[in-house]
């Protein structure tokens, strides 16, 4: 039923485009002959491809989280080889073999934008395909794509593997720097804080303590000295330097009693043992065997004349001792108290010290385990690198090269004039239906009827006189030749250029 | 002729769907017929050459639809109007006048009435002068407007010299008083007249006046159906006919008819 339909409307538009075939004419002759002539003066462009093999190792691949997607990567590929950096770097490459200049480097690299494109070519193939203005061009930009494509797939792996190993062994040289720089400065340290270093404290301590004992003994002998030589002085004071001699005997009782009485004195503040005590037990022994003598006839000196006073001699002699000792010990004394100031000190200044050690000791520490840490890294970097370089992973092969195309890519001119063709033929056809549909006029008995309230008494058909006839099977002959050379004009330009593409003029 | 051109005839004689053709192919006529078979063919008045075929067929019914329609008005004026020109008033006419001059009982008088651009008088190879506008203007007696046409029983009032005054002329107590005696005179005939376009001229709705039934002629592709509805809409609805549509397209009706050729003379039977 709708089939039917269908017939008849299809009926119904021949019909309109028989009626109005001098429409269909009047566009179509010179529509599809403009388009044929135009398609001459359309740019053309050419188009070269290279096909490029993806080789891939498997373990390796199946490290790569998320698996291994053909297509995800073909689009990282190519996004990575839209880069304006890369497409740069290919522009300048091809430019030179191109000879072009600046200018034309940057149109270049618009060109590559829109013109690369990257397409699946099934089971890990996918072709890079370029167009250019000239089939040299086309030729050299498709070259360089692919063989940049293929070297810097690499290269950037290569490098990002070299990159990392390189930063590791940089930053791991540093820190060795570093920590032998720590480790020098805790040696220096203690060794210049030998005795301030932990551990060392007590000794010091019982150093000071021992100190300040001897300090108190020093002490107490400087005082004593001053005693003595305070008594001393007071002595020799009351003593005259020079005595008068009358007997030698007399004199000499007389200094033995002087003697005794210092012996005595001196007995009083010194022992038996003492030296002063001993020697003036000496000087009695010796006076009073002096004067058993000086019984018997010996001469003495000491007749009505004046001799230097010996017990004044002794005290001064006594005190010249003392005042040397006093010294010796007031010598002892300031030593001792200088060496008590200095333990005192060093004890104070052990935690500041202490604190110092500690961070250089951390600092050693610290840097040992980022050096350790690196080690590591270093030598994941390394084994990473030697993969890289071993081109495990993936690795771009270039199958097939790509050649200077032999014939424009752009306009496929049969494939122009053929849509042309049927283009003119369908816009004529249009336009004889938009006529017939724009056409206010009654061309149907129903239409009549329907529209006048008229009954339609007669439909006399179109007549067609016989020499008309023979008029129109004239032109039809000759509409028929006309358009039958016609299309064959431009099927031969078609065919011509088909034969063109198709390389059989080469 | 070559097989390519028969092959090109046939497919020109087939019909267009705009409107279907008549192709008309060279029959022998008798040597007794007094007619010039091409030159009524080339003129396309089927009507006085075939007994047969889609568009003879569809004058035919025209004219029987007619000629009730007459029958019951007791009135025997019919006018063709068209809203434009060129729609084929003129060429209707006469083959509707053939038509029924062919009849058993019937005589055709077919007036031209279209007195700016008469074409009646040359369509049937017939003396234009004199004719209305001349008698209208006073020129001449009513006997010599009949010029017979060389088809039996088919007289023709040619228009006359061309004249712009046209609706005056047609308006005129002569005019009606030209009527009048033609009905008077030939009530058994059927009076044709053929009349200028509506839209451009008063002349067809004064000549309306004058007439019994009105036949309205709508080309096919022709006028604006606008155009067709306001020329309708001049006239008295109770006097149009129907519509005569020239040219038309109906594929129904072609099927049923083809191309049956009587070859016998138009004339045959008329005594
Ligand atoms: N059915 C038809 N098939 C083919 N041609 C036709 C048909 N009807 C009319 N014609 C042609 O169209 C033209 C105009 O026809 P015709 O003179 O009859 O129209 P008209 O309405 O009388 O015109 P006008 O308004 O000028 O008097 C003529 O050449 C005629 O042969
Ligand atoms: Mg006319």
């Amino acid at each position: 039923m709708t089939t039917k339909l269908n017939l008849r409307e299809w009926a119904t538009y021949l019909g309109v485009i028989r009626r109005r075939w001098i429409w269909v004419a009047a566009v179509f002759f010179p529509v599809s002959a403009a388009v044929a002539v135009t398609v001459f003066f359309l740019p053309r462009s050419f188009e070269a491809d290279a096909l490029i093999l993806i080789e891939r190792r498997e373990p390796l691949m199946r490290k790569i989280p998320g698996g291994y997607d053909f297509d995800q990567y073909l689009l990282t590929l190519r996004q990575m080889m839209m880069s304006e950096t890369n497409l740069r770097a290919i522009a300048s490459k091809a430019d030179m073999d191109l000879g072009k200049n600046e200018k034309a480097l940057r149109g270049l690299v618009e060109k590559l934008q829109k013109t690369v494109s990257f397409r699946n070519k099934g089971r890990d193939l996918f072709e890079v395909r370029v167009s250019g203005d000239t089939a040299q061009e086309a030729y050299v930009l498709a070259g360089t794509v692919s063989s940049h494509l293929v070297e810097t797939s690499l290269a950037i792996r290569r490098r990002e593997a070299g990159v990392a190993y390189d930063f590791i062994q940089h930053q791991l040289e540093n820190f060795r720097n570093k920590l032998q720089e720590a480790e020098e400065r805790l040696k220096f340290f203690k060794a210049e804080h030998v005795e301030e270093m932990p551990g060392t404290e007590n000794t010091n301590l019982s150093r000071l303590q021992q100190t300040k004992t001897d300090l108190q003994a020093v002490q107490l002998q400087v005082r004593e000295l001053a005693e003595k030589r305070t008594q001393l002085k007071e002595q020799i004071e009351t003593e005259e330097p020079m005595i008068l001699a009358t007997t030698d005997s007399a004199p000499a009782g007389i200094r033995t009693q002087q003697m005794e009485a210092a012996l005595a004195q001196a007995l009083l503040t010194y022992t038996e043992k003492h030296p002063d005590v001993a020697r003036l037990k000496a000087e009695i022994a010796a006076a009073k065997a002096a004067m058993a003598k000086g019984g018997k006839g010996a001469p003495t000196g000491g007749t009505g004349t004046t001799a230097a006073n010996p017990i004044f001699q002794q005290l001064r002699a006594s005190l010249a001792a003392v005042e040397a000792d006093l010294a010796a010990a007031q010598a002892r004394e300031a030593a001792l108290n200088a060496r008590i100031g200095d333990y005192r000190r060093k004890t104070v200044s052990i935690p500041e010290a202490e604190q110092k050690y500690r961070q250089i000791v951390r600092d050693v520490d610290v840097t040992a385990g980022i050096y350790s840490n690196l080690l590591g890294k270093l030598e994941d970097a390394r084994i990473q690198k030697e993969v890289e370089i071993k081109d495990e992973g993936i690795s771009l092969k270039i199958m097939d090269p790509a050649k200077l195309p032999l014939h424009p890519a752009k306009p496929n001119r049969p494939l122009i004039i053929l849509i042309g063709v049927l283009a003119a033929l369908g816009l004529g056809g249009a336009i004889a239906v938009l006529r017939e549909l724009l056409d206010r006029s009654f061309r149907s008995r129903q239409e009549v009827e329907e529209e006048l309230h008229l009954s339609v008494i007669g439909a006399i058909p179109e007549i067609s006189t016989p020499s008309e006839d023979r008029r129109s099977a004239q032109r039809l002959r000759w509409a028929v030749v006309g358009t039958s050379a016609y299309l064959c004009v431009l099927a031969g330009v078609a065919g011509v250029e088909l034969a063109r593409q198709s390389g059989i003029f080469r | 002729m070559s097989k390519i051109e028969e092959a090109l005839a046939k497919i020109q004689s087939k019909p267009r769907p705009g409107g279907g053709s008549e192709s008309l192919p060279r029959v022998d006529l008798p040597a007794a017929m007094n007619v010039d078979r091409e030159a009524f063919v080339e003129r396309r008045i089927v009507t006085a050459v075939f007994e047969s075929g889609p568009a003879v067929e569809e004058y035919k019914k025209l004219r029987t639809r007619v000629l009730a329609w007459l029958r019951a008005a007791e009135g025997n004026v019919v006018m063709l109007a068209s809203a434009g020109g060129k729609e084929g008033k003129s060429l209707t006419a006469v083959n509707l006048a053939v038509s029924v001059a062919r009849e058993l009982h019937q005589t055709a008088l077919l007036i031209d009435a279209d007195l700016r651009r008469p074409h009646l008088h040359q369509l049937l190879d017939v003396k234009g002068q004199p004719g209305l506008s001349d008698f209208l203007m006073g020129k001449g007696d009513l006997s010599g407007l009949f010029h017979s046409t060389g088809i039996p029983k088919l007289t023709l009032v040619p228009a006359g010299t061309p004249t712009a005054r046209s609706p005056e002329l047609l308006a005129s107590q002569r005019m009606g008083d030209f009527l009048k005696e033609v009905r008077r005179r030939y009530q058994d005939r059927i009076v044709i007249l053929d009349a200028p376009p509506v839209l451009p001229a008063t002349d067809a709705v004064i000549l309306a006046n004058h007439a019994d039934g009105i036949v309205f002629v709508v080309r096919a592709g022709g006028s604006a159906r606008e155009d067709v509805q306001q020329a309708v809409r001049q006239f008295d609805p109770r006097k149009v006919i129907g519509v005569a549509l020239n040219g038309a397209i109906d594929t129904g009706h072609y099927s049923a008819y083809g191309y049956h050729y009587v070859t016998s003379p138009v004339m045959a039977g008329v005594g």
